[in-house]
């Protein structure tokens, strides 16, 4: 049976890859899922840098109260801050795996390291986030509309987060069973 | 001062532009033997390539961005192999390193993988193709891991081989081959 297997597998044929593709490779067009991927943490620690500099805009917002305006923009200059060291980080991490030198389990492994803390990192986003989203709006409880809007933003960046979170989920492969 | 210029930057010139006239020739030798032996590869080691990318997959749409993922790494790695490593184990390494690092967006989860999908699989025979179905879906609820090592035992290589590739001990490998070849003996005694 083990024979018949073996046979069996090694006689499967192919077709090739079609020219279009395989032009497309040589001139280095193509961008494997692995680049694909420590791009878009590289996107993401860009964005969450340059949201640092908008937490500072709570300075001057007339709408809350004075004695709180420093506080909470210090507080989501941090979050922005971690936030994007963390994807900065996952971005090195990924960008280190070598394809071409390293072995199959060392490969692995590193995978599946780097998918774990991307999960522990936004097992601590996420309660840092909904924290600073309440303060927030504990500075508007008298404001129906700017709390209504901030709901609506809320749900919008929840539901956007959510999908990004299974997105990312279907992503990774469970590596190491 | 301009004269004495004209003594200087002409050679100059003219050592730079045969510099250049090098160096695209060493170049372009260089992309000519990158070139060949990436098509050599594609004609020798495609099937053995698409078969490791096959176990990995489940889906013709996974099928089809590993390989090109894969052959994507190839490339790139053609420019700075010199062969201090064997071809087919250094294909065999990152085939499988680009399988196991693989990143797949899916728009609805995969519930159950549909054989008959694969298209690029030439073959007519309806017995071998069953039997092709069923030790791919037995081969895919394997770990990755255990994966590795069984889709380079159906490609019959030795044990030090493995060993290589997977960075992993030799009876380590024997180990988990041996709970692998058991998971299959179970299935096809069922």
């Amino acid at each position: 049976m083990t024979d018949r297997l073996k046979q069996t597998w090694q006689d499967t044929q192919f077709r090739q890859p079609s020219q279009k593709n395989i032009d497309e490779i040589i001139e280095g067009k193509r961008e494997t899922a692995l680049q694909n991927l420590a791009r878009r943490y590289n996107r993401f620690s860009l964005i969450s840098g340059i949201a640092i500099i908008g937490s500072i805009s709570f300075l001057n917002q007339k709408l809350i109260p004075a004695d709180n305006r420093l506080l909470l923009s210090i507080s989501f200059a941090i979050y922005f801050f971690t936030a994007s060291m963390m994807d900065l980080w996952l971005s090195n991490g990924i960008s280190k795996i070598d394809c071409l030198r390293m072995s199959v389990s060392e490969v692995a492994g590193k995978a599946a390291f780097y998918r774990k803390r991307h999960f522990q990192f936004m097992a601590v986003l996420i309660p840092m986030a909904i924290t600073l989203i309440t303060i927030l709006a504990r500075q508007f409880t008298d404001n129906v509309i700017f709390l209504a809007c901030m709901g609506i933003g809320a749900l919008t960046g929840l539901t956007f987060g959510l999908r990004q979170l299974r997105e990312f989920m279907a992503d990774y492969r469970s590596l190491t069973r | 001062m301009q004269y004495l210029s004209q003594y200087i930057a002409q050679p100059a010139t003219g050592l730079w532009a045969i510099f250049r006239f090098a160096a695209r020739i060493v170049c372009g030798a260089e992309r000519g033997r990158q070139l060949a032996l990436f098509r050599s590869i594609l004609a020798e080691h495609d099937n053995m390539i698409s078969r490791i990318c096959l176990g990995y997959a489940r889906v013709n749409e996974d099928f089809e961005d590993l390989r090109q993922d894969v052959y994507a790494n190839i490339w790139t790695g053609l420019s700075s192999f010199r062969g201090d490593a064997r071809l087919k184990t250094w294909l065999y390494r990152v085939t499988l390193n680009t399988c196991v690092s693989a990143v797949r967006r899916r728009t609805k989860a995969i519930q159950k993988i549909r054989f008959d999908e694969f298209t690029d699989i030439i073959d007519e025979d309806s017995e071998r193709l069953r039997l092709l179905a069923d030790l791919h879906e037995t081969i895919s609820a394997l770990p990755h891991i255990d994966k590795a090592i069984v889709l380079m035992w159906l490609d019959e290589m030795s044990y030090d081989d493995i060993s290589e590739v997977m960075g992993l001990k030799r009876n380590t490998i024997a180990v988990r081959l041996h709970r692998a070849k058991e998971k299959l003996k179970k299935h096809y005694n069922q």
